[in-house]
């Protein structure tokens, strides 16, 4: 009888060569891939700062647009409260549809229509927000034909009873980002509440708890990052918005802290800036974005390093 | 030759021995004759058009462990999980006959399902402690079924992962999170998690079939501990871990029950020759 032969050490060296091959072309692709995206990235980072950093001075923060020397303060507070009233309706209404779509809707077709059309509206260009908005808050309804006249005409007599301006306000173009944050965070909160696994909901269930019990106590715990990096990115992204707030928010040169008053924004100013003859002003644009670029990056940065304490605290 | 086919293995036997010593399996049964945990009547379980068990009657002898055998698929996990009606969340899933613990009907309407599975802990397969710390993890059921104060919530988190031989082990890191322990630990952890609200019956599904040896140990001995105050449940593929912890023994095949008895009887001298073939290894 004779032992199977180990395979000496040369035998590992008679690969075909194709598969190495293809294994060392895929590599050097996606290596390549990588690194022509990384220095776009930083080449635009890179151009903004550049261009932005010389007018970064401190009467940027504490002027406004008419002083001298030019400033944005009444800007910066005007995306951080378009940004507030966005997230105040958009983040409840976003997380309990996610959390309906995930825990509670029937399945089928009706469920199924849903979510395409909420992964639609996440598509959807986003001046169709503002347009929206501008139709049933900002213009006066002039007839009141067809179900926009009538939502036009109800959407301003509510407004009315609840003290909000008929026309360009803070109000609007919160509304209109506020649209466009629901369907993204209802996908995102959908899609982490699904990945919690069924053995937690069972161990949940199998204790006694209620099916609330089990959605609050310890599906949304375990989904709980994913759903706020969620959350962020749509903050991030309406605070980046531009076009929908010039039928909303419209724009202000004076300091607005009262939403009822037409309101501006760092990327509305950029736009109207960026189009000056003026190489001061178009130098002031370019601040902004530096500026807006990095309240997105601190705001992210803390709510990271908030929420990763949280987690070390309760486990 | 069937007591050879069923413990061959020496340290297997040897455990066998030591762990059945302090339960004498006959007298227990004897004394608690008629004293029924669970009566399952006429059970029958659909899943969808599919029926997964067929006429099932049987019954549980209170404060004794009972061993649910069989071969894969035979709808063991299946009835167990009629005892806490966790085939509830079972889309599909129909139940009829009845299934009475101590007495009441839990398939009857106006059955405070809550409070049925508060009273009739389980432990699954997989251990599956939520990713909190080991503190949340046994004070959750406490939490939901109204226990408040934290003295008393960390009371009874240490008389539970004391009773589930825990204690030692984790007492200096309570709050570490439960995902941090073996998975050995992490199975004591949900026995503790199950006995906190004090249940009157615990269902265990196969509950050392991710663990090694050791920590199989561990479990059974608990098993035998937590029996002299609770009725216990449990599915097994280890005929060997059936002989050692469980006093009564039913053996399932296709959805029928074929036979339940002692398990003394079961694995020496049962009635069909379906279990013999079965406790013997000659199928399954
Ligand atoms: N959720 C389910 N949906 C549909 N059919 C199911 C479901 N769960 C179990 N079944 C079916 O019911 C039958 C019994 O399954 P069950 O899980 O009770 O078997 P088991 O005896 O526990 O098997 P195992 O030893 O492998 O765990 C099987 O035919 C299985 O396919
Ligand atoms: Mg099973």
């Amino acid at each position: 009888m004779t032992l199977p032969t180990t395979p000496t050490p040369e035998g590992y060296h008679h690969h075909e060569w194709w598969p190495r091959l293809v294994s060392f072309v895929a590599k050097i692709l996606c290596s390549a891939a990588a690194a022509v995206a990384l220095v776009m990235l930083f080449l635009i980072l890179g151009y903004m700062v550049w261009k932005g950093i010389s007018g970064l001075h401190w009467s940027f923060f504490t002027h406004l647009p008419l002083q001298e020397p030019m400033g944005m303060r009444n800007c910066i507070v005007g995306t951080l409260l378009l940004a507030g009233i966005a997230s105040l309706i958009g983040v409840p209404i976003g997380m309990l549809c996610g959390i309906y779509l995930a825990e509670y809707a029937p399945r089928g077709w009706s469920t199924q229509g849903i979510r395409l059309t909420l992964d639609v509206l996440a598509g959807t260009p986003t001046i169709l927000f503002g347009v929206v908005v501008y139709q049933i808050m900002v213009v006066r309804p002039q007839n009141f034909n067809g179900w926009v006249g009538h939502l036009s005409l109800w959407s301003h007599r509510v407004q009315s009873w609840m003290g909000i301006t008929n026309g360009y306000s803070g109000w609007a173009g919160g509304l209109a980002l506020a649209l466009i944050m629901v369907p993204i965070i209802a996908r995102t909160t959908e899609e982490m509440l699904r990945m919690v696994p069924l053995a937690h909901r069972e161990a949940s269930a199998g204790l006694g708890a209620s099916k609330a019990e089990t959605l609050w106590r310890v599906v949304i715990p375990s989904a709980k990052a994913g759903i706020i990096t969620g959350i962020m990115l749509a903050i991030a992204r309406v605070a980046g918005e531009t076009a929908p707030l010039f039928f909303t928010a419209f724009g202000n040169d004076a300091m607005v802290y009262n939403p009822n008053r037409q309101t501006p924004s760092l990327t509305e100013q950029i736009y109207n800036y960026s189009q000056s003859d003026d190489p001061h002003w178009r130098a002031q644009a370019w601040t902004a974005s530096l500026v807006l670029v990095s309240m997105v990056l601190v705001f992210s940065a803390a709510v990271r390093i908030a929420t990763r304490k949280r987690r070390i605290r309760t486990r | 030759m069937i007591l050879a086919d069923t413990s061959t293995n020496a340290p297997q036997q040897k455990a066998h021995a030591t762990a059945t010593q302090g339960t004498p399996v006959a007298v227990t049964t004897a004394e608690t004759t008629g004293r029924q945990a669970v009566e399952v009547r006429n059970l029958e379980v659909f899943y969808g058009q599919h029926k997964a068990v067929h006429n099932v009657s049987l019954s549980v002898k209170h404060q004794e462990v009972t061993a649910f055998i069989g071969p894969s698929g035979c709808g063991k996990s299946t009835i167990l999980r009629c005892f806490n009606r966790m085939n509830d969340l079972v889309r599909h899933c129909r139940v009829q006959g009845s299934v009475k613990i101590h007495g009441a009907d839990i398939y009857a309407r106006g059955t405070d399902v809550m409070e049925l599975r508060k009273r009739t802990g389980m432990v699954f397969q997989k251990p599956n402690p939520f990713p909190k710390s080991i503190h949340e993890n046994v004070a959750y059921p406490l939490r939901i079924h109204g226990v408040r104060g934290k003295a008393v919530i960390a009371e009874k988190v240490e008389k539970s992962l004391r009773l589930a031989g825990l204690w030692e082990e984790v007492k200096d890191r309570l709050h570490a999170s439960a995902l941090s322990l073996s998975g050995g630990q992490q199975q004591r952890l949900c026995i503790a998690r199950a006995i906190a609200v004090d249940p009157d019956v615990l269902l265990m599904d196969e509950p050392c079939s991710a663990l090694d040896p050791i920590a199989t140990k561990t479990i059974e001995s608990l098993i035998n501990e937590l029996s002299k105050s609770i009725t216990i449940v449990i599915v097994t593929h280890n005929m060997h871990q059936a002989v050692r912890v469980a006093h009564q023994t039913a053996f399932f095949y296709m959805g029928n029950l074929v036979e339940a008895g002692p398990t003394d009887k079961m694995f020496h001298n049962p009635e069909q020759h379906q279990t013999l073939a079965y406790v013997t290894g000659q199928f399954g």
